[in-house]
């Protein structure tokens, strides 16, 4: 079969040293901001993006990804022992986890959440592997108008799924697009926008953007809520789960994998959304409704095993179609770009190493973290005693000298400042940064498709809705945009974001 | 009328019309059979503008007038303090070099918390000033010095 042969290629590839080390601290970093409550794996990805500029693209990528994923792992420990997610997509697990931990049975919790969660990666893995080919050989029929409007709809469904107000995260986008399109015009070489700032010529950095929006602004909102750090750690205890916990943790891993899988595939599908989804799920037809949210067990295994299975799966478009799903996604697509790896299906053709490279690498990462986050978990835990006030410091250099060591430019630096106070306030407006960042990414791409379109048609913007595919695109984000302004789902969705 | 909103709507017309004027006044727009450079960025900010005016008339509208922007819940120290530090890095990392400039860099962003001690934001600094010097310099060979020129005096 042409896929063992694929597989057996990446495994050559992720089982290099090299590439075997980069997983490596791409999975511990990631265990680590995902216990650090205050450091997500947006900002910390923003962060390192710079440095993994200097390194291979492949070997760059799967650390990233292993930073993303390794997070997910991590962020459990911390909502369990102490009811805080590390990560927000652990936020569900907080509900049956804690109370787990309170009753004595942090162990069992901990090590449900980590088998549920490598359960769930593996499997979601093997989706990725075998979805990726013929959604590759779609896409790569796909023309001008066709990826347009495939665009168009990875950012409304990015919108739609946003917390907060809709016209608020249209406006982001919005801003993000503009933002994206500062810089020489690609027919005409005209600078736009530039303000006769030459550094701006090539628009405006990347890593800028993500590390004042994310990095930055991210530090604002936590030194908000400073001085509330009083933790108290539960005894972990007994580690293994009996028998009758495996028992009862078997169906809600394997439902929670199902809909964590499919959750993740979809544009603007976080690992949060399936995770809240999973547990309602398994709420509604657990025979023991009422254990739920006094520590039941089946409450962390779906929530954590959808988490990590939705956090393999939004791979998927980002990988196939270049399309970035969720701003984790968008952070790995401005990483391929610095690498000068054009995103899109061609990644799978042309480059054949990367691709399955990543793929078989998630593998080996999430074995890794197994190892890591059972045995080793108490130390993990220490690292919920180092105070906020010395990580302030380590964010903030590892940003600013990263974004410098890119193009040696100090403007760049003045921008991260710039982008950081105006994060901050968006955020006190209730805008969210996330669509700004997918906007950022896209905006070129969005651009270019819009005038090729045009210039095929002769300037009719009917092309979008004569050429049939893009035409289902085009009604499929219609129908999306319609449903959430629908009042009853608009309650529904109000409601998941503030239970966040 | 919901104050928060406005602004918000505010915001997002401001921004369009930044856009909008300088698309208008300095890019050729052209026609949607001959796009000139200033045709999509045109398009898009015309639609934030509208995204905004949207916004706002929907908050004239609407009763929650509960929002009081409160300066003093704004972390002032920390927001100057956070955002001066990357300026500072940016003018003195060629001229201090690596390691003189994370250290002080280090320890203006300490400073953004009101609780932080002299001995944790030295001792931070310094072992991050060693730690980007070895990781930067020695390891990714950036071409940055770790002391400066400002110091061979």
């Amino acid at each position: 079969m042409e896929l063992f042969s694929h597989l057996a290629l990446g495994f050559s590839v992720a089982l290099s040293s090299q590439n075997l080390l980069y997983c490596f601290i791409g999975v511990i970093i990631g265990t680590a901001i995902g216990v650090l409550p205050g450091l997500g794996p947006v900002a910390t990805m923003a962060m390192l993006l710079p440095i993994t500029f200097n390194l291979d693209p492949t070997a760059s990528l799967i650390m990233l990804a292993g930073i993303y994923y390794g997070a997910q792992y991590g962020g459990s420990t911390t909502a369990i022992l102490i009811n805080m997610p590390g990560e927000s997509s652990a936020a569900v697990t907080t509900i049956d986890g804690y109370q787990m931990a309170r009753r004595g049975r942090a162990g069992p919790a901990l090590a449900t959440a980590a088998l549920g969660s490598f359960f769930a990666g593996c499997a979601a893995t093997v989706v990725v592997a075998l979805v990726a080919i013929p959604l590759t050989r779609v896409a790569l029929a796909f023309g001008p108008a066709e990826y347009f409007s495939l665009v168009l709809l990875g950012l409304v469904s990015s919108v739609v799924l946003a917390s907060g107000s809709l016209p608020k995260a249209i406006a982001m986008i919005l801003v993000g697009l503009l933002l994206g399109l500062v810089g020489s015009d690609l027919y005409t070489g005209v600078a736009r926008f530039t303000l006769g700032i030459t550094e701006l010529s090539d628009g405006v950095n990347f890593t800028a953007v993500a590390v004042g929006f994310f990095g930055i602004s991210e530090i604002f909102r936590n030194l908000q809520s400073e001085g509330k750090n009083e933790v108290e750690v539960f005894p972990i205890g007994r580690l293994w789960p009996s028998r009758e916990d495996f028992r009862r943790m078997t169906g809600p891993v394997l439902r929670g994998t199902a809909v964590g899988s499919i959750l993740g595939t979809l544009p603007g599908g976080m690992a949060v959304l399936s995770a809240f989804a999973a547990y309602a799920m398994e709420k509604s037809i657990s025979k023991n409704k009422d254990e739920f949210g006094k520590g039941a067990i089946e409450g962390v295994a779906a929530p954590e095993s959808a988490n990590n299975a939705s956090a393999q799966t939004s791979f998927i478009p980002m990988l196939t179609l270049g399309i970035p799903s969720n701003p984790v996604m968008a952070l790995m697509i401005g990483a391929m770009i610095m690498q000068g790896v054009v995103p899109g299906p061609n990644v799978i053709t042309q480059r054949p190493d990367l691709f399955w490279g990543i793929v078989a690498s998630m593998w080996i990462g999430n074995a890794l973290l197994v190892i890591l986050n059972l045995p080793l978990v108490g130390i993990w835990v220490k690292l919920l005693k180092v105070p906020y006030n010395a990580l302030i410091p380590v964010i903030i250099v590892f940003c600013s000298v990263g974004v410098y060591s890119i193009a040696s430019a100090p403007l760049d630096l003045w921008l991260v400042a710039i982008f950081g106070a105006t994060g901050y306030f968006l955020i006190k407006l209730d805008f969210e940064p996330a669509p700004l960042l997918l906007g950022f990414v896209l905006g070129p791409l969005l651009e270019e498709h819009f005038r090729r379109a045009m210039i095929l048609s002769g300037g009719n913007l009917k092309i979008f809705v004569t050429e049939p595919i893009s035409a289902v695109l085009l009604l499929v984000a219609a129908i999306v945009l319609m449903a959430v302004t629908l009042p009853s789902l608009y309650r529904k969705r109000a409601k998941v974001f503030v239970d966040d | 009328m919901n104050t928060k909103s406005l602004i918000s709507g505010g915001v997002c017309v401001f921004i369009g019309g930044c856009f909008a004027i300088s698309a208008a006044t300095s890019l050729k727009i052209g026609t949607s059979t001959n796009m000139g450079p200033g045709y999509f960025p045109f398009s898009l900010a015309i639609i934030l503008m509208g995204t905004g005016i949207y916004i706002a008339v929907k908050a004239l509208t609407e009763s929650r007038g509960d929002f009081r922007f409160d300066v003093n819940a704004v972390p002032w120290r920390g927001l100057i303090l956070v955002c001066f530090a990357p300026v500072f890095l940016g003018l003195t990392i060629r001229g201090l070099g690596l390691l003189p400039s994370v250290f002080v860099t280090s320890m203006i962003s300490g400073y953004a918390s009101r609780t932080q001690t002299f001995r944790l934001a030295f001792f931070v600094s310094a072992l991050l000033a060693v730690f980007c010097a070895l990781i930067f310099s020695y390891f990714l060979k950036l071409p940055i010095p770790v002391i400066g020129p400002w110091l061979n005096i």
